[in-house]
């Protein structure tokens, strides 16, 4: 019986479906694991197994020393009297070993383990450094093996001990769930202030500098080091397109626009170069394309990025056959659209053995499988395919017999090689409980369900100390700077970014609104593009402006909802550069209201032209002391011009 | 013009003649004749086993002059480096066989010098250029351009080159016109010309431009600095001219400067140049595997090297500009022009690529590659930018340079 089908369900909870409770007997490793494992366990088995016939049944020099760099990589070296050259050769396995995870050298450990035998061999006869020539160390048989069989017993009493510590706290946790109360999430639109218009004119200036510039983003390593471009362009994507939806929905103009730049910006060449090497590397596959093979960590966050995009603006541009091309060194082209790169991460997923496929070969992360899950939803909900609803319950067993563990949270990695998982050191412990920007919620509602209750178990506590802190809307803390993942710099802002996003998961709107305000007060700068506006990198500042932007919609409700057209007046044209607009929504159908602000100084006549309006009908112009009246024409559109020399909130609402 | 029989006739003769002093030499002068004959094929060669510095200094002796001669047309250099190699091998060659029969070195027959060493000269040049230290210093130099208001710091051939794009890209601002104006007046011009002609056929006189230097007339001309009775000369040279141009360097039409200078005789009101030069480039200078050549070398019209990928675009895209090609350059240079604007314009001839591709679409209607160039953002190279304005132009009125520029349009004698 699988993770599963073993599931079961706690009595409902007063505000919704039941949680799902946790298995209470899981096993050690799901199905795929178990077999990958079992096949890595003989091959070294049978090396082992050569390696014993070499060192005792042969005999001879030569034969021990490669018998017993065989069992243990640079044990030959203990034998032929060269300490160095065995300490050089476990330096040289853990790089190795890093080089394994961080670009895919699957072949590293091997190709080490190998030199060294190799090495060791020749050395048989050869000189010795500070010993005699000729020199044996027959004590270094038995250590090589007990060295062996240290290594490989920790390993497992260290996975053993996780197991069963985590199996351990299953029937309490199970309690817990069957009692546990989910806060509704928070949707009441906040009022937008200085530092929102500080942010979205960042994010213009970012999206309409030259198209081929990436000013604004921070630099680095593109492998794992927390510099990623793409990562950081998605972020800046998602962000904007919640303030599209949440904030100018009438009026999308320019901020669609702006949008439409930075998924482009996707395509260049900066933000995915980096797969070449991975995949000559990882797959020895010397094709450059990012989307064909593998590279979800590109692929799925593109899709999903579209998905927002498409669900906030109901733009279709990226659904043109070849709209997002990308363009290899040599002039290859690779064509892609919304759809095609849909397809290519459904093939990949429909392809993999284990179910989830890789970010870099051979390596699956799980945050990066739910943002495929999320890409192929949000296709389905834009346009009724229905690639989710086929690959939903491989993905599903996948996540809960492959990568889960007793407690409930999920392994962040797993190779699709040999079935192990480790801690990376990239996330707390190297699990989590939910991950993705959607937290499962849109995928596999049940297991958002329990992964926010087990979040709650940690957060609620200090959610509500930081609560009772707040004071005059404000939470007067002087949070230390925190490094940021690239760990090249520390920023201010990174706490509260933490702060502000338990406060949504408690659902405490007075401790939100608190974080919000105090840390644009305590961690803003006064910069301009292309500095930015808070003292933090551009992946955090990405997230700053996701938490800030998240109601009513977050990204989760904005991709179940898909477009919905906006009712009532919209601003359609404007003088875009002299005037930020930085709410364009309404609330009945009927009305608009409008917050507009100069941009560089005071603009003296700002034609707004308005459409979408009754034919015909009377409106008024509500606003800074003054009232403006204006008739629509026959087509519904109707031209106001006024002054907008300070902030100006506006309410253009029929006169009758 | 030489029509290609007669050019054809001059390489017969010259095969057939230096494989009869070859022969007469083994043949006729023994053991010598044989040092001095490999001499003939590789100058010092026929004296690495008897004096071997000798040889040496020879070697690289030949290796100065076949750059001079590629570089500023010094033809002259590279005969008397292999007439005086050989001489030496005559005279200082020991009379009699050594015990080791001596062997031609093996493969080297098969290419001419030139080739040889201009091939190794340029991979040494372009491979030092993708060593990561050099390639950032070099990248680095590129981006501390910035545009037509570093005209100046560009080479002589390059400003002049830079000079008639911007002429042909007009109207240009003010500020702009007079600073490429100023580097056109600039004595490094005039000088370079001048060394050129004292160099490589001992010409004295008061105009350095009286012959050859095709870029700095065809700039001179097009920017409307050209006087008339020089403008006559350069109409009247091109009529007789072996490449239907003048040549850049003494002997060497090169692609952009021919075209260049084709558009500017054209405008100078030569009826002829447009068959010209249209007959070269479908003819010596045509596209052979995707490539056009570097450069003609007239006396025997043979076709040397591979234009870089840049020039072989702009010169094409101006061309096709002139209805003087058809579209088909555009397929082969089509993947380089998307790969230099995947690349971005961090080197000057990726950035020149890229602009020159523009050009191109001005006529090619091609919207996904028009997409991809439009992309990068050129603003480094002032050939580059200059190319862009002419791109921009030309895609407002594609016939733009056909026209006989009418008296408001192009750039005033100043």
């Amino acid at each position: 019986m699988t993770v599963s089908e073993s599931m079961h369900r706690s009595q409902p909870s007063p505000d919704g479906p039941p949680i799902m409770l946790l298995p209470t007997h899981p096993p050690r490793l799901g199905p795929v694991s178990r077999r990958l494992l079992l096949r890595l366990v003989a091959v070294l088995c049978t090396f082992q197994l050569v390696a014993a016939i070499l060192v005792f049944a042969v005999g001879g020099h030569t034969a021990r020393t490669v018998g017993l760099s065989i069992v243990f990589p640079g044990g030959g070296f203990l034998y032929v009297a060269s300490p160095i050259l065995f300490v050089l050769t476990a330096v040289a396995v853990i790089v190795a070993l890093v080089l394994w995870w961080g670009v895919s050298a699957h072949f590293a450990i091997p190709l080490v383990w190998a030199s060294a035998g190799v090495v060791a061999v020749v050395l048989v006869d050869g000189p010795r450094l500070l010993v005699d020539r000729g020199t044996y160390w027959q004590w270094s048989i038995p250590v090589v093996y007990v060295a062996a069989a240290a290594t490989v017993g920790s390993m497992v009493w260290r996975v053993e001990q996780a197991y069963r510590r985590k199996l351990a706290k299953v029937p309490g946790i199970n309690d817990y769930l069957r009692t546990a109360q989910l806060p509704k999430r928070l949707t009441l639109p906040r009022t937008l202030d200085d530092t929102d218009a500080q942010l979205l004119r960042w994010c213009y200036d970012f999206a309409f500098q030259p198209d081929d510039g990436l000013d604004g983003l921070d630099w680095g390593e593109q492998f794992h080091g927390g510099t990623q471009l793409r990562y950081q362009l998605n972020s800046v994507s998602w962000a904007m397109s919640l303030y599209a939806a949440n904030h100018l929905p009438n009026a999308p103009t320019q901020i669609e626009s702006a949008l439409t730049n930075v998924v482009l910006k996707h395509t260049d060449l900066r933000v995915w170069r980096y797969w070449r090497t991975l995949n000559i590397l990882g797959n020895f596959d010397t094709d450059p394309d990012p989307i064909r093979r593998d590279n979800i960590m590109f692929s799925a966050f593109l899709g999903d990025v579209i998905n927002s995009f498409e669900a906030a603006t109901g733009s279709t541009r990226f659904d043109e056959p070849g709209s997002l091309t990308f363009v290899w060194r040599d002039g290859r082209t690779f064509e892609y659209d919304h759809h095609s790169i849909y397809a290519a991460v459904k093939a990949n997923f429909e392809h993999s053995k284990l179910g989830f496929f890789p970010c870099e070969p051979g390596w699956s992360f799980t945050v990066c499988n739910v943002m495929g899950a999320q890409a192929l939803h949000g296709h389905d909900i834009a346009h009724g395919s229905d690639g989710w609803a086929q690959v939903r319950d491989r993905w599903q067993h996948t996540l809960d017999n492959e990568y889960s563990t007793p407690d409930g949270s999920y392994a962040h990695i797993r190779s699709n090689h040999v079935g192990l998982s480790w801690d990376t050191g990239e996330v707390p412990g190297g699990h989590y409980f939910a991950n993705g920007t959607h937290r499962f919620v849109d995928i596999l509602p049940g297991h958002a369900r329990r992964a926010k209750a087990l979040d709650l178990c940690g957060a609620s506590g200090k959610m509500a100390a930081l609560s009772a802190m707040v004071a005059d809307d404000r939470l007067d803390l002087d949070l230390p700077a925190e490094p940021e993942r690239h760990r090249t710099r520390s920023s201010r802002l990174l706490p509260w970014i933490k702060i502000i996003g338990g406060a949504r998961l408690v659902g405490d709107q007075k401790l939100l609104d608190a974080a919000i305000r105090s840390s644009a007060e305590k961690c803003g700068t006064g910069g301009q593009w292309p500095d930015r506006p808070l003292d933090v990198g551009a992946a955090g500042l990405g997230s700053y402006m996701l938490l800030r932007w998240s109601a009513p919609l977050d990204l989760a409700a904005l991709n179940m909802r898909g477009y919905v057209e906006p009712a009532g007046p919209m601003l359609d044209d404007t003088s875009w550069d002299d005037v930020l607009v930085t709410e364009a929504r309404s609330l009945d159908g009927v009305s608009l209201r409008l917050s507009l602000r100069p941009r560089d100084g005071a603009v003296h006549g700002v034609r707004l032209r308005f459409a979408a309006m009754v034919p015909g009908c009377p409106y008024r112009m509500l606003g800074a002391g003054s009232v403006c009246s204006v008739v629509a024409d026959e087509r519904g559109c109707a031209d106001v011009v006024i002054p907008v020399e300070v902030p100006l909130d506006l309410i253009l609402e029929p006169a009758r | 013009m030489f029509t290609e029989r007669s050019l054809r006739v001059r390489r017969a003769i010259v095969v057939v003649g230096s494989v009869a002093v070859t022969a007469t030499l083994v043949l006729g002068f023994g053991h010598r004749g044989q040092h001095m004959a490999r001499n003939l094929i590789v100058p010092g060669g026929g004296l690495i086993d008897e004096r071997p510095i000798l040889a040496v200094c020879f070697l690289v002796t030949a290796t100065v002059a076949t750059v001079a001669w590629v570089k500023w047309g010094v033809d002259w250099s590279i005969v008397a480096v292999v007439v005086a190699s050989t001489v030496s091998a005559g005279l200082l060659a020991s009379p009699v066989a050594h015990s080791a029969t001596p062997q031609f070195a093996r493969s080297t027959h098969e290419f001419p010098l030139v080739i040889i060493v201009a091939g190794a000269v340029t991979w040494t040049r372009a491979a030092a250029g993708r060593l990561p230290g050099i390639r950032r210093l070099g990248r680095r130099r590129a981006r501390s351009f910035h545009g037509l208001a570093d005209i100046d710091r560009l080479s002589v051939v390059d400003r002049c080159r830079c000079a008639s794009i911007v002429a042909l890209s007009a109207p240009s601002p003010e500020a702009e016109l007079d600073r490429v104006l100023a580097t056109m007046e600039d004595s490094g011009v005039a000088r370079r010309a001048a060394r050129i002609g004292l160099l490589a056929r001992c010409r004295r006189g008061p105009d350095p431009f009286s012959i050859d230097h095709a870029h700095a007339r065809a700039a001179l001309s097009l920017t409307g600095r050209l006087p008339a009775d020089a403008t006559a000369r350069f109409v009247d040279q091109a009529g007789v001219a072996p490449g239907g141009v003048p040549a850049s360097e003494p002997s060497w039409v090169r692609p952009l400067d021919g075209t260049l200078a084709a558009v500017a005789l054209e405008r100078a009101g030569d009826r002829g140049v447009a068959q010209r030069w249209t007959a070269m480039l479908t003819g010596p200078m045509s596209m052979r595997r995707g490539h056009r050549p570097a450069c003609w070398w007239t006396p025997l019209g043979v076709s040397a090297g591979s234009a870089p990928p840049w020039e072989h675009a702009a010169a094409t895209a101006i061309a096709r500009a002139m209805r003087w090609v058809t579209d088909d350059d555009w397929a082969v240079l089509r993947p380089r022009v998307l790969g230099a604007a995947a690349r971005g314009t961090s080197t000057c001839h990726d950035e020149r690529l890229i602009a020159a591709g523009r050009v191109w679409l001005a006529f090619i209607d091609d919207d996904p590659a028009a997409g991809i160039v439009k992309r990068p953002s050129v603003r480094h190279d002032p050939i580059a930018v200059a190319l862009d304005r002419l791109a921009r132009r030309l895609t407002i009125d594609p016939n733009a340079l056909c026209r006989t520029p009418d008296v408001s349009e192009g750039i005033s004698a100043g």
